[in-house]
C-alpha cells in the first residue's frame, strides 16, 4: 500500500443528533444509537451493493495498533441520491468519519458523515436531501 | 412463467398502453389538465422517507404509539415474529424477517416498506403497478371480474380495480400469502386477508394513497395502514430503478459486516 496507516482512534463521542433509527432497516438493533463516534483512517475497501453499501478502513488506536473497521451507509440507490458513487473510495485514501459504534464494541459502525479529499459527504442517519421537500 | 416469458408479456402490454400513457402525460404542463379516470405516469412518494417505512406501517408505526387492533390469535402471531426494527425488534442473529431471506416481501408489504419510484400503466382492461423494490409488478384487473372465490394463495394476491368517480381508483386485493409479514415491524396477516387500496387524484401532479387492512383473524376491525399518502407525478421520463435482495449480496453483507455486530441472547 502506498500509504502507511495511520490515524487518530476515538476523537469525539457524543449524544446523538439524528434518529438514526428512522432511517435505518437492516440491524437496527446492532447500533448505539445514543452515541457518535469520530474516527481516522485509510480506505482499504469500498463495497457498492445492497442491501447496504460498506467501507472497509484500517485505524490505528491510541497504542499504535491497527484495528480493521467496517461502516455501512444504505443502498446504492439511496447513496447516488446522496451524491455518492460506486468508485468515489479507492483503497489508500485517507478518511475522517463520524460514527454510530456498535453496541458490542466491535469495530462496526454506521457511517454519519465521512470527509474525503477535504469534502463531507453526509451517510446515514440524517434526512436524505431529496426528503426536506414538502408535503 | 420463464422470466423471458414475463418479460415479454410486460414489454406487450407496455407496449398497448403506450398510447395511453403519452396521453396521461402530455396534458398539459405543471399545473395542467387533471386527467379523467388516469393514473398512468411515474409516481413517486413526495416525501420519500414517506415510502420507506422502516418501523412498520406509516400510519402505524412500531414506536410505543401505535398498535393495530390484534384478535388474541393475531397477537399470538405477531409475537412469533421477530424483526429487526420496532418496539420489539431483537438483534440480527435472532431475527425471523422473511424478506430479510429474500422471500417475497408480497403484498401490502410492497406499499408499506421501500415504496419509491413507481410506475402505473393502464390499458382498457388492466392496471399495471411496477416496483423499484425487488423489480416486481401488479397486476390489477379493471375488467369487470370479481376477486377469486377461495384462491390459492401467492405472494402479491390477486387484485381487481374499479373507479369510483372520475379520480378516484379502488383496488381490492385478496388470496396474499400468510407467511408475509404486513410491515417491517413483523405485523402479521391471515389468508383471508382483504385489503383496500384507494388511489385518489387530488390534481395533475399529486395523487393521494390511502390502505386499508381487513383480517378479521387477525385484527378485531379493520385498520389503515395508508392515510392519505402523498404522491408526485415524476416526469414521464424518469427511470424506475430497481432494488433487488440478492442472496449472493446479503450473505456478503452479513459475512462482512451484520455478524460482527450480534449480540447473543438478551440485549
Amino acid at each position: 500500500m502506498k500509504n502507511k496507516l495511520y490515524g487518530t482512534f476515538l476523537i469525539a463521542l457524543g449524544l446523538a443528533a439524528a434518529p438514526v433509527g428512522m432511517f435505518a432497516h437492516h440491524g437496527a438493533a446492532l447500533y448505539d444509537t445514543s452515541k457518535r463516534i469520530t474516527v481516522q483512517g485509510v480506505v482499504t475497501d469500498w463495497l457498492w451493493a445492497n442491501p447496504h453499501c460498506l467501507l472497509e478502513f484500517d485505524v490505528k488506536d491510541d497504542k499504535g495498533n491497527t484495528v480493521h473497521w467496517n461502516a455501512e451507509v444504505s443502498n446504492p440507490q439511496d447513496m447516488t441520491n446522496q451524491g455518492w458513487s460506486r468508485k468515489m473510495f479507492k483503497p489508500g485514501d485517507e478518511v475522517t468519519l463520524t460514527l454510530v459504534p456498535a453496541k458490542n464494541g466491535q469495530p462496526i459502525g454506521r457511517i454519519v458523515e465521512v470527509i474525503l479529499n477535504g469534502k463531507k459527504y453526509t451517510g446515514m442517519g440524517v434526512r436524505p436531501p431529496a426528503a426536506e421537500e414538502s408535503k | 412463467m420463464s422470466e423471458r416469458s414475463t418479460l415479454l408479456a410486460l414489454a406487450t402490454i407496455t407496449a398497448c398502453a403506450l398510447p395511453f400513457v403519452a396521453g396521461a402525460q402530455s396534458a398539459g404542463g405543471a399545473g395542467g389538465a387533471l386527467p379523467k379516470r388516469d393514473l398512468s405516469g411515474v409516481w413517486q412518494p413526495a416525501n420519500p422517507l414517506d415510502g420507506i417505512q422502516p418501523n412498520g406501517a406509516r400510519n402505524m408505526p412500531a414506536d410505543g404509539k401505535h398498535e393495530p387492533p390484534y384478535t388474541a390469535f393475531g397477537l399470538e402471531l405477531f409475537k412469533r415474529n421477530r424483526p429487526s426494527n420496532g418496539t420489539t425488534e431483537v438483534n440480527p442473529a435472532e431475527e425471523n424477517d422473511p424478506a430479510h431471506a429474500c422471500d417475497p416481501q408480497g403484498f401490502p408489504r410492497e406499499n408499506l416498506f421501500e415504496l419509491r419510484t413507481t410506475q402505473i400503466v393502464q390499458s382498457p382492461i388492466q392496471t399495471i403497478i411496477l416496483y423499484t423494490y425487488g423489480k416486481i409488478f401488479r397486476i390489477v384487473w379493471t375488467d369487470g371480474r370479481e376477486l377469486p372465490k377461495d384462491p390459492d394463495p401467492r405472494w402479491f394476491g390477486y387484485s381487481v380495480g374499479k373507479w369510483r368517480d372520475d379520480y378516484t381508483f379502488v383496488v381490492e386485493t385478496n388470496g396474499t400469502d400468510a407467511r408475509t409479514w404486513l410491515d417491517n415491524a413483523g405485523r402479521p396477516h391471515s389468508e383471508d386477508m382483504h385489503v383496500e387500496e384507494v388511489y385518489h387524484r387530488v390534481n395533475r401532479d399529486r395523487m393521494e394513497l390511502n390502505m386499508t387492512i381487513d383480517d378479521p383473524k387477525v385484527y378485531s376491525k379493520p385498520w389503515l395502514a395508508l392515510d392519505k399518502l402523498p404522491m408526485k407525478l415524476m416526469p414521464a421520463n424518469t427511470d424506475v430503478p430497481e432494488m433487488m435482495c440478492s442472496p449472493s449480496e446479503l450473505a456478503e453483507y452479513n459475512r462482512r459486516h451484520a455478524s460482527k455486530g450480534e449480540i447473543r441472547g438478551k440485549q
